[in-house]
């Protein structure tokens, strides 16, 4: 998220290739399915209730992040682990390329870590020369081709298996068939002698329970599972805010995230790790990123982006993302969630733009397994954007914000809007073409280079009187 | 320079300003509204029945084995329909009471020894592990890790094949997290590995194992 140029989601929309776009639709379409069945099957109210109770236990981990942050400190120390704190990007890079150093690594096993994409890890490794696998399949994919992940829980969910199968023959050489099943294997015999080989093993987080100091880790493919037991060493890079209080928020959060993720119940496999153990790595270094985060507390209304747990429901059931994919977002976090979070990471000079990317339809905030509340989120950062507050300063244009402000004074007062109504009809007068404006100047010609803007027909006030003459008769007969 | 903050200090500095109309006051409990009912367990018969429902769902092999006689005859099944040629078990009494390993030696099957180093069991056909506990609402196991019972025994074999015993069954999550929360390591096992990155197609043994079976052993 270290981006220094601004992010241009409407250019990026216009170039969105409408294969990744169909990709994109159709397998957001199954998710939203699974998931949809397998709530009915938990049922409905009590699926509610769950949410409740998650939106609960996230929103009093964040109040009371500083005392279970030390909370989670002290019990991994305990435990034999080490615990790092990075306020930042870099901050993180250099304690991971310093432990590198330390242990002689030359290669890495990766499980998918969207704080890992956050703080551009690879590239620093590979500057290092260091050899950093992706070791989820999707992960592996993306690497191959040189891209970034385009959902958040699915990260080759834009590719088809012809793209894929086309991939792997180029990057690895071999003759592989567009067969999913073919791919996987490929895939497996690719990377089982890397985990074997591995110095060291870099994992996210999905869940810190503070009572206990233990990572939690949730996967399907068994990739978390072997590379953080197989290598000497374990680091796991995760954001600040995903301490959760105690085993029971555990339960709560592990019923949560698998139905919402991948329309499971459960996830294959829920790794849960406390510090050094037997047999296990000798070395767990857990690193503590803030980034941004405790900015983002201080905002009482933003705060609550802060509650995600990186699902993926939003952006499976929000139709800007569906209409555009992943990678018109310009950032490693995409959809209503990367519509938050990436302004409020980066800032609204660079992502300004992000929170205006929905329709605002309410059912991301719907679907959210913790209840954030998405569009007054977006709404909240929109009003940053253009207004400015004691985060950020105002992004736009002077004279926009002076037509804004009299347009506030016109639409309050019934005196000044009927004169605006009025003068509204003759000033178009030059433009009209019957019942249409089909082109109007800038800034307004944005709306008309796609469509043409209707005609003012005649002041509301007057249309209501004429509307009310007319309704009268009619329901006197109606009653007669 | 020994009184420049660490970034420990500055973020928690940083979170606690955030945060501050906590700061200083006792740590609160969880409101009421965070908490949430744990299921509640049916008979048990119910209950197994679920959780071999639960684990065909996942695409794994679930059956009850009665007694010494039966469970010999479902390891020659296994071995025979699985083709196995090796396999490794953990160090169980439950192993001792069915006699696992004779049976195995028996059937012609090289024994992987656990040792001290993991990959060892990266070439093996079948990791035999015994469930803490069963969870039937999701057909899962717990696996709590010790030496006699690695993590990569559940997951280096191609085929793995847990035992658990009907008295193990927890009628959900937060059962099983009060056995298992000092434990410095456990897992969560719900089938075999798989994935549906490629177009959404299930595909099973990504990178762990590629077939799962459970044994419910009475």
């Amino acid at each position: 998220m270290e981006k220094t140029a601004r992010i241009d989601f409407r250019e990026n929309a216009r170039n969105a290739s409408p294969a990744v776009v169909a990709a994109t639709q159709k397998n957001t379409g199954t998710a939203l399915k699974k998931r949809a069945a397998v709530v009915a099957e938990f049922g409905e109210a009590r699926w509610q209730e769950l949410r409740k109770a998650g939106h609960e236990i996230r929103l009093h981990a964040l109040t009371h992040l500083d005392r279970y942050l030390a909370m989670v400190e002290e019990k991994v120390i305990a435990a034999g682990g080490h615990v790092h704190w990075a306020r930042d990007a870099e901050e993180a890079r250099k304690i991971v390329l310093k432990l590198a150093a330390e242990h002689g690594v030359q290669s890495i096993v990766k499980v998918k870590s969207m704080v890992s994409e956050e703080i551009d890890l690879n590239p620093a490794l590979e500057a290092r020369g260091i050899r950093a696998y992706e070791t989820d399949l999707g992960e592996f994919i993306v690497q191959l081709a040189g891209q970034r992940p385009s959902h958040i829980t699915s990260p080759a969910l834009h590719m088809t298996k012809e793209e894929v199968a086309a991939l792997f023959c180029q990057k690895l050489g071999i003759d592989a068939c567009p067969i999913p099943e073919e791919l996987t294997e490929h895939a497996r015999l690719r990377l089982r002698p890397e985990f074997l080989a591995a110095g060291m093993g870099i994992s996210g987080g999905n869940f810190l329970v503070a009572e206990t100091g233990t990572l939690v880790i949730v996967t399907n493919e068994g990739n978390g599972r072997l590379a953080t037991s197989l290598p000497p060493v374990h680091v796991a890079v995760v954001g600040i805010e995903k301490v959760i209080p105690d085993w029971e928020s555990a339960a709560v959060m592990l019923k949560l995230l698998a139905r919402s993720v991948s329309g499971s119940k459960i996830t294959a496999y829920n790794t849960f790790i406390t510090g050094v153990r037997e047999g296990g790595p000798k070395e767990f270094h857990l690193v503590l990123l803030d980034n941004g985060r405790s900015r983002i507390l201080a905002d009482k209304v933003a705060r609550e982006a802060l509650l995600c747990i990186r699902c993926g429901a939003c952006m499976n059931t929000c139709p800007i993302y569906n209409q555009v994919g992943g990678y018109a977002y310009g950032a490693v976090y995409q959809g209503p969630i990367g519509s938050m979070l990436t302004p409020l990471l980066m800032g609204t000079k660079l992502a300004g733009g992000l929170p205006f990317a929905s329709t605002l339809c309410g059912a991301c905030a719907e679907l959210c397994p913790v209840m954030i509340p998405i569009p007054e989120i977006l709404l909240h950062l929109r009003k940053r954007f253009v207004e400015g507050d004691s985060f950020e300063t105002p992004s736009v244009p002077g004279a926009l914000k002076a037509m804004a402000k009299m347009g506030r004074i016109v639409l309050g007062s019934p005196a000044l809007y009927r004169l605006g109504a009025r003068l509204g009809r003759i000033f178009q007068s030059p433009l009209r073409s019957g019942d249409w404006l089909p082109s109007l100047p800038p800034p307004l010609n944005r709306w008309t280079m796609a469509r043409p803007f209707p005609a003012f027909q005649g002041d509301f006030r007057g249309w209501w009187k004429n509307r009310q003459a007319a309704v009268k008769p009619m329901e006197g007969k109606t009653h007669g | 320079m020994g009184n420049t903050p660490s970034s420990r200090e500055l973020i928690l500095a940083d979170v606690a300003g955030a945060v501050a109309a906590h700061a200083g006051a006792p740590l609160q409990p969880l409101p009421a509204a965070a908490r949430f009912e744990p299921r509640k367990a049916e008979v048990l018969d119910k209950e197994i029945e679920r959780m071999l429902g639960e684990v065909k769902r996942v695409s794994g092999h679930g059956r009850r084995v009665h007694g010494r006689e039966e469970f010999a005859a479902a390891l020659k099944q296994i071995i025979g329909d699985e083709g196995i040629r090796t396999a490794s078990l953990s160090d169980h009494p439950l192993h001792s009471h069915y006699g696992t390993e004779a049976l195995l030696k028996g059937l012609k099957i090289e024994i992987v020894s656990l040792g001290n180093d993991a990959r060892n069991l990266a070439d093996c056909d079948l990791g035999i592990t015994v469930a803490d506990a069963a969870l039937p609402e999701t057909g899962t196991v717990l696996l709590r890790t010790t030496q006699g019972q690695p993590d990569a025994l559940s997951l280096l074999p191609r085929v793995h094949l847990a035992l658990i015993t009907p008295a193990a069954f927890q009628a959900d999550l937060h059962q099983v997290f009060a056995l298992a929360k000092g434990d410095r390591h456990f897992e969560l096992v719900t089938g075999c590995s798989r994935t549906a990155d490629i177009e959404k197609v299930l595909t099973l043994g990504v990178h762990g194992p590629k077939s799962y079976h459970l044994w419910i052993c009475d």
